[in-house]
């Protein structure tokens, strides 16, 4: 597992995270782990199939793997 | 027992059903929550809606909506994997499909763009040219992730919509039902799904075992509560006269709940084997959202057993043989 500091603003920590990870019985730190899990594991990007200027940019795949 | 059937209609039977339009369409749709277990849902049916999700508006062309259809037969272990509250809806729908979205699928947006210009859907005039979408798009070239999220998830449900308007107007009733977190971390896998596919939701099909009004129209919000002209907080005003129109047309119907709705669900929930305990015991009244702002919402007034009681329908046993013949003779009819 990685470790990484963050600053997050002040009002922000208070009035949205503290408080709905109260909501959840669990602490801030979880909160915002579970929140990013949720967000970014779909986010798995082949920048190898994006849009090239100035090229043919057709693209052959299988569209049953990844 | 056959979930669905492989039978397409011609054209001439098809000229014989009574499809409504749009609007009509539109008004009739209602999360259908009682199912006949025993009809089989027609497989053109469920094509016709999944031609439908495709044809929906999606954002840059990206058609990341994807849908999984199971039937129930042939899978009973899924139900391993359906939540509670899904339970009684899962176990009659002869068909559940399971949608999501694919964050994959952004990866040849920018290609897919370029094909709405190939075939002249989008044109210089409004800006767009081959090598500027280069430069653009994909989107996750310049969007954050939790905003290719959000427009992705609005695909889905203009394709789930598009759907379920195509399923009522076909007879069929349908309900999405959301799945909870330790069944859409275990059915994925189950359904094969890849790492990138957000599963959402579980969409019940089959025909309806309960009057397709179900009860009548769902109260919403207040309509001036969620419109506004201008600015919010400057309410679109209802046009009363608009309202007759609309419902004239079949759009707006009759609101929940209709006239002996308690009968129905009781009657159905003894019907399908539920015990006594899972009648609904509380007395129908109209919306508590009284008007913008205000929403009335106390405890459900309880009615006594023997009132719940009286809501189920009950068929008696048929006179016996004997006894029927005796009718017939003291009545002189005869055979």
């Amino acid at each position: 597992m990685v470790k990484l500091e963050i600053e997050i603003p002040d009002d922000l920590y208070e009035e949205v995270i503290k408080p709905r990870a109260e909501d959840f019985k669990t602490t801030p730190e979880r909160y915002i782990v579970q929140n990013l899990i949720i967000l970014f594991r779909p986010c798995v990007y082949d920048r190898s199939k994006w849009l090239k200027p100035g090229q043919d940019n057709s693209v052959t795949f299988d569209p049953y793997k990844r | 027992m056959v979930s669905v059937i492989d039978v397409v209609p011609s054209v001439e039977e098809i000229a014989n059903y009574k499809i409504p339009n749009a609007l009509e369409a539109i008004g009739s749709r209602r999360s259908i929550r009682w199912y006949d277990p025993n009809r089989p849902v027609e497989k053109w049916k469920i094509q016709a809606m999944l031609e439908a999700a495709r044809l929906a508006s999606t954002v840059g062309n990206v058609c990341a909506v994807g849908a999984v259809v199971c039937y129930r037969d042939e899978h009973p272990e899924i139900w391993e994997f359906i939540s509670d509250w899904s339970q009684i809806q899962a176990q009659l729908a002869p068909v559940l499909i399971f949608w999501y979205y694919d964050m994959a699928a952004w990866d040849t947006q920018g290609q897919l763009i370029h094909d709405l210009l190939r075939v002249g859907a989008v044109d210089r005039a409004h800006g767009w040219e081959y090598d500027r979408v280069c430069r653009m798009f994909p989107l996750p070239k310049i969007l954050p992730d939790v905003i290719l999220h959000r427009i992705t998830a609005i695909d889905l449900g203009n394709a789930t919509q598009n759907a379920m308007i195509v399923a009522t107007a076909l007879g069929l009733g349908c309900c999405l039902n959301g799945m909870g977190g330790a069944v859409r971390r275990k059915l994925p896998e189950y359904l094969n799904l890849p790492r990138t596919a957000v599963l959402c939701w579980m969409m019940t099909v089959g025909y309806p075992a309960e009057d397709p009004r179900a009860g009548g129209q769902r109260p919403r919000r207040p309509f001036e509560e969620m419109f506004f002209e201008g600015k919010f907080g400057k309410p679109f005003k209802r046009d009363k006269r608009v309202v007759e129109l609309l419902r004239k047309l079949g759009l707006i119907q009759d609101e929940a709940p209709l006239p002996n709705r308690l009968n129905e669900i009781n009657t159905l929930t003894k019907a399908f084997g539920l015990g006594d305990e899972w009648l609904t015991d509380w007395k129908l009244e109209k919306s508590g959202y009284i008007k913008p702002g205000v929403i009335r919402d106390p405890p459900l007034t309880k009615l006594p057993k023997e009132e719940v009681e009286k809501t189920v329908f009950r068929v008696h046993p048929t006179v016996l043989r004997e006894r029927a013949e005796e009718y017939r003779r003291t009545k002189g009819i005869k055979e």
